[in-house]
């Protein structure tokens, strides 16, 4: 009796233990793939391209980035009753991981990584040659739009390169490699990329966006050189590959998007047509819009967060056109007091709009009777007119002004503008020259740069009277906190520095 | 259900007042006769108590509803009323024909079985540490959840609660950890085991708690026992006929305390101020409003419970039912929360076989508490309505004029809302046979069910300035089922003086989790349904599976009561590893020496009971997420081309794959001493706890690419070193007795290693305000250190460190001599765990009525006080307080600077010192006067119980900290190593005001 009970519970007892799951400890995630299950297929390879192009134009960079480089130059200053991001545009940052400090930097290297990603895996995918060559390339092209960024803003920083596991530290690349990083990836990009896209590819990055990226790098660096051999390279594609818009304004909205003034441009679409509400991204049916209408639309529409100066509206009114009429880029560039002025539709007295009050109308739509977190205009990174004063820079920066002045002309033509004379001097036609970047290009994110590289930016350019706001100034007041030296470059986020612990060095002055 | 509430209210009282009066008196005589009954403190009755009229051999005992009667007493005889679990008492005659004996529970009875995992032994026998809880004083004071009824009631427990309705208390044992989150203990309740225990659970349920400590104690939790185990057994049946017990209370909550802010008129002078300061015209501030925003959100909320106990049992067979509703009103505008749960308890036996199952089925709504309203109310202007129909939302907010970025929290509550609904079915099965009577098979199946459904929705229009606001729904639904196996041979036996009991178990556990979310927007009216919906639908959807197997096994031996010795072994394999590091061996080794049973203690008089305990063991924690070993694509990382969106994938989240577990190792030396027969107790405990292999979301640079939580390694090193001690005197004088319970921890805290490979760099938490770094206690504040307030240029200029500073900026400490002041010239100026903490229990009881006072208290920890620093940033709009005193010329305060709206220098927003204030406090916890009515009386009822009581909660507080509460869990309500102590709109605990009511039939 005593055996048979104690069989029977050895039975029960054995049996209960192993007739269980026998893989129950093995658990394979059900919800996605492994890297090690993807990077099999071209369409792998497509969609890991893809989603590096999602990582530049995230909301972080589209809403922050105008604020780093469009608020901290002269052109804009800020009136914000967010005090801190009102702060940026003065050159103060009481806490180096604000928003559009730490966002900025963290987006950019998060699309790095997606790049790195795409750079490691798709060469060893059995696809077509011609397409995986094109891939790999826009990924080049990717990381170089990701670091010349970082090259501007911070100057020094960490340069990754592969796909390490989470305790490498990259290290911390001195100004100099930084650019060289770039180069060698706009060179790599452009060896691989086509002319350009038909149909469905529309949009994605180009030889000529490569070899124009990389000119206007070493313009930065003031490898006046290589910068012109680039910019020749896009010229030697004109007019049949590349030409000027008939009409400025079509550089600015959702209408000629890509066209063939274009070298590249970050896409966008309001594919969900909202007006109202937060925008949601990287989901399933999420928006692939732009914030920068929103945050430089008119109140109420917008936040108006940051505005033009007066001395930006200044510049347009020093050259009338052919016609004795005021620069007619002026109206597509900005809103002031002025008869028959209307904001999305309304006259300053309607909108609340004071005297002094300016509004950036570039890339907002201020054609319809709203703006909103979903504009789907495409941010023009490169295009040719900017092509055209570039190579006009560093043609004459070399000493061949003559050479150089036409094509300044070239982009005034097209604005009814007079042409400048040839009998213009290097020092005359540099001066001219800045002054024709500013009116082509204001708000497209590209003067903090020129400042920097023309050596003008200083506390100096507050004026003599640096109390008066920029709005009633013709100086840009905010830069009465410019320190030179170092507010060139925004801080490194401090939670950078403390992750890095010990092997990233602050940023001069910060 | 309010109606009905109201009426079994007012009843009893009435109640009350007629049979107060029929009270009777007795005559006296010099051989009498006595009857009376023998109750508990509570007013149960006791059946089966002894009554020996002292110094004869005569003597009697309570009939089953507690009456005795004895005949022919000398008039000054003393009676010893004993019962087993209670304090024996002796109670003077003096000439009564009644008495009522009240027994005191005896808290510290060693005979007492406790249940402490998988076995259950005589309290006398534990050889590790636990804290047998006294759930009887726990459960007098009324909450919604067990964990905040614990505070203070076990050594080494350590619980941070809000008075938020239906949050989870923080619950830690023996300091922090784990780095991970997952900090918090392990539940057992009548053997599932569970995560957490919450709101939804039923505290009244609760039979007994038992606090697991040490390694020894916990060994047999192995992977989960790394963060103390608490054990719980819910209440059976007695045999005996159908006991109906029914307990009602209802309550009044406050928030106790206000701030000073600003009226609008004291605003304006100071806001005008500020912007004057910085070169600006004022704003032009809204006249004619004056909101005070804590009287507009604070409200009086209301606590009820309803408890209805049936049970009862033959010889073969028992049963337990609980029927109980919950309710709290939230003391500030908005959140709420509501409990139904329904028990049943049962437990049969058939000659060798037992079958016994505990369910309880709860539903439990929340809704929850919106935004930060205690950081809001800071912030709102007074100048600003809480009511403006100009806005679409109806709502006031901050404007051009009245600037401000809060966002106005009473339209947070009312014009959104999030609410939560959670069914839950826990509970376990068992079936034990015995096979021989010194060997017993047990079977044991526990299933823990939940399903929660969530749904937040905005209505349209702002409530922040600058910030749209469109109507939007969002649906949640997420499902938990977990079960488990465990089958248990248990071997006990006796050989003359040697008792072995030995355990062996093999158990197997599967959790399964899914989730399903949508979103829609663009919905019209009041139909919140993802059917209104008519723009942006959005969807989301995630399984998991985690699978847990694991062997147990246990030792025991001891010699003649005197020499005892525990080892204990799990072996776990955990499905969240990788291969290589799944299976992990978790062993530990204890002893004791009961030295008041050597034969040499014979003849104290002191020691009642004296033994020595020590142990050595080594738990773990899998405190890692599901699949965090394997790294996944993310899918639409999606782009536009040719002004189609294209879809994108790729990886965003780094991992770790050769995670591994933590593993604690604890040394623990304990001692237990009765004293005076057990009315004196105490009981210590020392241990030495090292954390190895920590589990830590390390932060890593940003540059790394990384999107989402930083991935896991197996990097720190933690010692906690700790003294408990716990110490207890009861007594009773006739018809008077009392109690004194009392514990304290001693905790300190040091981290040994980090990240050693990144220089062991120290981890900040959120904004940077405290920090995890070597040689420092978990979760120090790392802040700027201020020395006041420049009050001239002399100042400025002796000070050398900040040459660009003006009169009434604040003067910062240049820590690192670097000769300026930047964020290198951080210091540690505090630390958020607390060095002391305690708890004392006072009660007293004289015929029928019943005191207990029960205080709190923590010293040596430091809070990040959040709503002071917005008052006092100047640069940003906030309201400011009425009794900061800010510069306005030399003298006037080396506290606060100048005030200056837009100030870009180092003054606002600096985390200093200035906002880490002493979280120092001391408080009343909770007060209980009852008063159980008398036999005679009852009975007229047909009662066997009835006692009536009030209390009052959180009634003082001592204490230096300026904000609403020192009782601050952390940020966010996250208790953990990088969030704890920082008050950042923390919910205060509330001060009650409650009456109730306990009927037994």
């Amino acid at each position: 009796m005593k055996k048979i009970r104690i069989i029977v519970v050895v039975i029960v007892f054995l049996g209960t233990t192993f007739s269980c799951e026998k893989d129950l400890l093995v658990q394979v995630n059900p919800n996605a793939p492994t890297p090690e299950t993807f990077w099999k297929t071209e369409a792998d390879a497509v969609s890991g391209i893809n989603a590096v192009y999602a990582g530049i134009q995230n909301r972080e960079l589209s809403l922050w980035e105008i604020f780093d480089y469009d608020m901290r130059s002269d052109e804009g200053y800020s009136q914000s009753p967010w005090t801190d991001l009102a702060n940026v545009g003065r050159h103060v940052n009481n806490n180096y991981d604000f928003p559009w400090i730490l966002e900025v930097w963290r987006e950019l290297y998060r699309t790095i990584y997606k790049a790195n990603q795409v750079l490691e895996n798709v060469p060893n995918i059995e696809m077509d040659e011609t397409l995986k060559a094109r891939i790999v390339s826009e990924a080049y092209f990717l990381r170089g739009h990701c670091y010349y960024k970082l090259a501007t803003l911070w100057g020094r920083v960490p340069m990754v390169t592969g796909i390490e596991d989470a305790n490498t530290r990259y290290p911390q690349g001195s100004i100099q490699e930084v650019w060289t990083l770039v180069e060698q990836d706009f060179i790599a990009a452009a060896a691989g990329l086509p002319d350009s896209y038909s149909g469905a590819d529309t949009g994605r990055a180009t030889k000529g966006g490569a070899i124009g990226y990389l000119g206007r790098s070493y313009l930065q660096q003031k490898k006046w050189a290589e910068a012109s051999t680039e910019f020749g390279k896009i010229l030697a594609l004109t007019p049949g590959r590349y030409d000027l818009m008939p009409d400025f304004k079509d550089n600015f909205t959702e209408e000629f998007e890509n066209n063939r003034e274009s070298l590249f441009e970050i896409q966008f679409v309001n594919n969900n047509g909202k007006t109202g509400g937060f925008p949601t991204y990287n989901n399933a049916s999420g928006d692939e819009t732009s914030e920068r209408a929103q945050f430089f639309g008119v109140r109420p529409l917008g936040w108006t967060d940051g505005q033009p100066t007066k001395w930006l509206l200044n510049q347009f009114l020093i050259e009338p056109d052919k016609d004795g009429n005021v620069d007619p880029r002026l109206q597509y560039t900005l809103a002031y007091d002025h008869p028959g002025e209307l904001l999305y539709g309304q006259t300053y007295a309607e909108r609340g709009a004071g005297p002094n009050d300016r509004f950036f109308r570039k890339y907002t739509n201020y054609w319809q009777d709203y703006d909103s977190y979903f504009s789907g205009i495409n941010t023009r990174v490169i295009r040719l007119a900017d092509i055209y004063l570039m190579h006009a820079e560093a043609l004459n920066e070399q000493g061949n002004t003559q050479a150089a002045i036409p094509f300044a002309n070239l982009v005034r033509q097209r604005s009814n503008m007079n042409d400048l004379p040839l009998t213009l001097t290097q020092q005359e036609f540099r001066l001219q020259l800045r002054q024709d970047r500013v009116v082509e290009l204001a708000g497209e994110s590209l003067r903090f740069g020129d400042m920097v590289r023309y050596g003008i930016a200083g506390p100096g350019l507050a004026g003599p009277n640096p109390s008066l706001s920029s709005a009633e100034s013709d100086f840009d007041t905010e830069f009465q906190n410019f320190v030179i030296g170092k507010s060139e470059y925004l801080p490194i986020p401090l939670r950078e520095i403390d992750a890095y612990g010990g092997g990233l060095e602050q940023n001069p002055g910060w | 259900m309010k109606k009905q509430r109201t009426n079994l209210f007012k009843r009893p009282f009435v109640l009350l007042l007629l049979l107060t009066l029929s009270t009777q008196l007795a005559f006296s005589q010099n051989q009498q006769n006595v009857s009376g009954t023998v109750t508990d403190s509570d007013g149960s009755l006791l059946p089966g108590a002894s009554i020996v009229v002292s110094g004869t051999q005569r003597g009697t005992t309570s009939d089953f509803d507690g009456r005795f009667e004895l005949d022919n007493v000398s008039s000054d005889a003393v009676l010893i009323i004993s019962y087993i679990g209670y304090v024996t008492q002796e109670v003077n005659v003096d000439n009564r024909s009644i008495i009522r004996i009240s027994l005191l529970e005896d808290s510290n009875y060693l005979d007492e079985v406790v249940v402490i995992g998988y076995q259950s032994i005589k309290r006398s026998d534990i050889v590790g540490s636990v804290s047998v809880v006294d759930t009887e004083e726990m459960l007098k004071a009324p909450a919604s959840n067990v964990g905040q009824m614990l505070q203070g009631r076990a050594a080494g427990v350590t619980v941070t609660s809000t008075g938020n309705p239906g949050a989870s208390s923080s619950v830690k044992i023996r300091g922090l950890n784990s780095f991970s989150g997952q900090d918090s203990p392990l539940y057992v309740v009548d053997g599932m085991l569970i995560s957490s225990v919450g709101a939804d659970f039923n505290p009244n349920d609760i039979e007994s708690i038992q606090v697991l400590k040490d390694a020894a104690s916990t060994a047999l939790y192995g992977s989960r026992g790394m963060n103390g185990v608490i054990v719980i057994t819910t209440k059976k049946g007695k045999a005996g006929p159908l006991k109906v017990d029914y307990d009602l209370y209802y309550g009044f909550q406050t928030i106790a305390k206000k701030l000073p802010l600003t009226n609008a008129s004291q605003f304006i002078e100071i806001n005008n101020l500020a912007y004057t300061n910085n070169g600006d015209a004022p704003q032009n501030l809204r006249t004619g409003v004056n909101t005070d925003w804590q009287d507009e959100l604070f409200q009086t909320g209301t606590i009820s419970e309803h408890n209805l106990n049936l049970s009862g049992g033959a010889e073969n067979s028992n049963y337990f039912v609980s029927l109980n509703y919950y309710d709290q009103e939230g003391a500030i505008v908005g959140p709420d929360f509501e409990r139904y749960q329904v028990r049943i308890n049962t437990q049969s036996k058939k000659g060798r076989f037992t079958f016994g199952e505990n369910i309880a089925l709860s539903r439990s709504s929340q809704t929850r508490v919106n935004g930060n309203p205690f950081i809001d109310v800071v912030r709102m202007l007074p100048t600003i309505p809480v009511y403006d129909s100009n806005n679409e939302s109806g709502y006031g907010y901050g404007d051009d004029n009245n600037s401000t970025f809060s966002t106005n929290p009473i339209g947070l509550q009312e014009h959104y809302s999030n609410t939560a609904v959670t069914n839950k079915v826990l509970g376990s099965a068992y079936g034990e046979f015995e096979i021989f009577p010194f060997l017993k098979y047990k079977l044991n199946l526990g299933l823990d069910y939940a399903q929660i459904r969530e749904k937040y929705f905005q209505r349209a229009g702002a409530l922040r300035q600058n910030t749209p606001g469109a109507t939007f729904l969002d649906d949640r639904n997420t499902e938990f089922f977990n079960i488990l196996a465990e089958n248990t041979l248990n071997y006990n036996q006796e050989f003359g003086k040697h008792s072995i009991s030995a355990l062996i178990g093999y158990t197997t556990q599967k959790d399964n989790f899914t989730f399903n979310f949508a979103h829609t927007e663009g919905l019209a009216g009041e139909f919140w349904v993802q059917d209104n919906g008519t723009t942006s639908p959005r969807t989301e959807g995630r399984e998991e599976v985690a699978g847990l197997r694991s062997l147990l096994g246990s030792f025991n031996y001891s010699y003649d009561n005197r020499y005892a010795l525990l080892v204990n072994f799990r072996r776990d394999g955990s499905s969240r590893f990788g291969k290589d590091n799944q299976w992990a061996n978790f062993p530990s080794v204890s002893a004791s020496w009961r030295i008041s049973e050597e034969g040499f203690m014979e003849d104290n008089n002191i020691f009642s009971n004296l033994k020595l305990r020590g142990s050595w063991g080594i738990v773990g924690n899998q405190a890692i997420n599901n699949y965090a070993t394997q790294s996944v694509l993310s899918y639409n990382q999606n782009y536009v081309l040719n002004n189609q969106v294209v879809p994108g994938a790729t990886n965003l989240q780094l991992v770790n794959p050769n995670l591994r577990w933590e593993s604690k190792t604890t040394v623990n030396i304990g001692l237990d001493a009765g004293f005076f027969n057990n009315k004196l107790s105490l009981t210590a405990d020392y241990y030495v706890a090292d954390v190895k292999d920590l589990l830590l979301a390390v932060p890593i640079p940003l540059s790394s690419g990384n999107t989402g939580g930083d991935p896991l390694a197996n990097v720190g090193q933690v010692q906690n070193k700790g003294l408990e001690l716990s110490l207890g005197y009861q007594n009773s004088i006739n018809d008077f007795s009392y109690g004194i319970s009392a514990n304290g921890s001693f905790l300190k805290n040091e981290v040994k290693a980090l990240v050693a490979e990144a220089g062991n760099l120290p981890i900040f938490g959120q904004g940077q305000i405290l920090r995890t770094a070597v040689g420092e206690p978990v979760a120090s504040f790392y802040v700027l250190q201020t020395a006041g307030v420049f009050q001239d240029q002399a100042e400025i200029d002796a000070w050398g460190v900040q040459p660009n500073a003006r009169p009434g900026d604040v003067k910062y400490v240049d820590n690192d001599g670097s000769g300026d002041i930047n964020f290198d010239d951080r210091t540690v100026v505090g630390k958020a765990l607390p060095d002391f903490e305690y708890g004392i229990n006072l009660n007293i009881a004289y015929k029928g009525f019943d005191a207990t006072a029960f205080f709190t208290g923590v010293t040596g920890n430091s809070i990040f006080n959040e709503q002071k620093w917005w008052s006092q940033r100047y640069d940003d709009n906030a309201n400011y307080r009425v009794d900061d005193v800010y510069w306005t010329g030399a003298g006037t305060s080396n506290l606060i600077p100048k005030p200056i709206h837009a100030d870009a220098t180092l003054n606002p927003t600096q985390n200093s010192d200035r906002y880490v204030e002493k979280g120092d406090y001391f408080r009343l916890k909770n007060l209980q006067i009852g008063y159980a009515f008398p036999e005679n009386i009852i009975n007229k009822l047909s009662l066997s119980k009835l006692r009536l009581y009030v209390t009052g909660q959180n009634l003082f507080t001592i204490t230096d900290y300026s904000g609403y509460d020192p009782e601050v869990v952390g940020a966010n309500g996250n208790g953990d190593f990088l969030n704890r102590g920082f008050d950042n709109g923390n919910f205060p605990s509330l001060r009650s005001g409650i009456m109730g009511i306990q009927i037994g039939f």
